[in-house]
């Protein structure tokens, strides 16, 4: 099983990277919604390792879609933030997420 | 305006706290209420068609609970849902402050998430309890900063 408390620490560090100079003051709300992605990439991964899953390949996609867009929004929310940054620093966090279901989960 | 002025002006905006707004506030607790009474009641109906209440549940229950859960059945829940979130955007873009406008946009994420949930409803016709209750979870955290900001315009507070 994944070490998702340390994945969990990656993602913050991708989403932090990306929003240099803009982190201190984002950081509070991002880390909870990081938290959160985790808990339900955690999730989907248990999930897949029940058979049969209770999510569907499309599902699946779509959750994880949802997970971008929530941090996507909750950031472009911050004045100073524009939606591409956000974009981008919600991009860096899921994909640490994925490439740790990636080997759970073969559609990740 | 001469430039100058305008400067100022802005500036001064800048520094003060966006104005509460009780109607928006009002109508962003009901559009967070509306899509939590759906989704869990689309999630209830799948326990007892295919989750841990169908055992205690009757034929007759069973077959009025795929009913409920079937896309045509939620079609009104998804328009009304959407069209509140629309609502409650244009009301925050109408405020006229900086800050309102950003957290419009966090609005329009919430609005993409639940059409997502509308389109797979409608691809697939049901949608399994795990996946509702997912999404569910991550709207219920995209509404958390909106109602924080709330808060802090309530308490008089500029938001950080």
């Amino acid at each position: 099983m994944t070490d998702w408390a340390t994945v969990e620490k990656q993602a913050v560090d991708a989403a932090a990277t990306v929003l240099t100079g803009a982190w201190d003051r984002v950081s509070k709300t991002a880390v909870t919604q990081i938290e959160a992605m985790t808990k339900i990439a955690a999730r989907m991964e248990a999930d897949y390792a029940e058979q049969p899953p209770a999510l569907s390949e499309s599902e699946y996609q779509s959750v994880r879609s949802a997970q971008k867009n929530a941090l996507e929004g909750i950031l472009s929310a911050y004045e100073g933030i524009g939606i591409l940054a956000a974009e981008q620093a919600a991009d860096a966090a899921w994909a640490v997420l994925e490439k740790a279901l990636v080997a759970s989960i073969p559609f990740a | 305006m001469k430039p100058a002025f305008l400067l100022m002006a802005l500036l001064a905006l800048d520094g003060c706290a966006p104005a509460y707004d009780d109607v928006g506030d009002k109508l962003q607790v009901d559009t967070q209420k509306q899509i939590d009474a759906g989704l869990d009641r689309l999630s209830g109906d799948r326990q007892v068609t295919d989750g841990a209440a169908r055992a205690k549940s009757t034929p007759g229950q069973i077959e009025a609970a795929t009913t409920d859960a079937s896309y045509a059945a939620n079609i009104a829940f998804y328009a009304s849902s959407l069209a509140s979130l629309t609502a409650l955007k244009s009301r925050m873009q109408a405020l006229g402050d900086a800050s309102s406008a950003k957290e419009a946009e966090a609005v329009a994420q919430i609005e993409t998430n639940l059409t997502q949930v509308r389109d797979e409803h409608a691809k697939e016709g049901m949608l399994g309890a795990e996946y509702v209750a997912l999404m569910k979870g991550t709207i219920d955290q995209q509404f958390i900063p909106l109602n924080q900001y709330e808060l802090q315009l309530k308490a008089g507070k500029k938001p950080g």
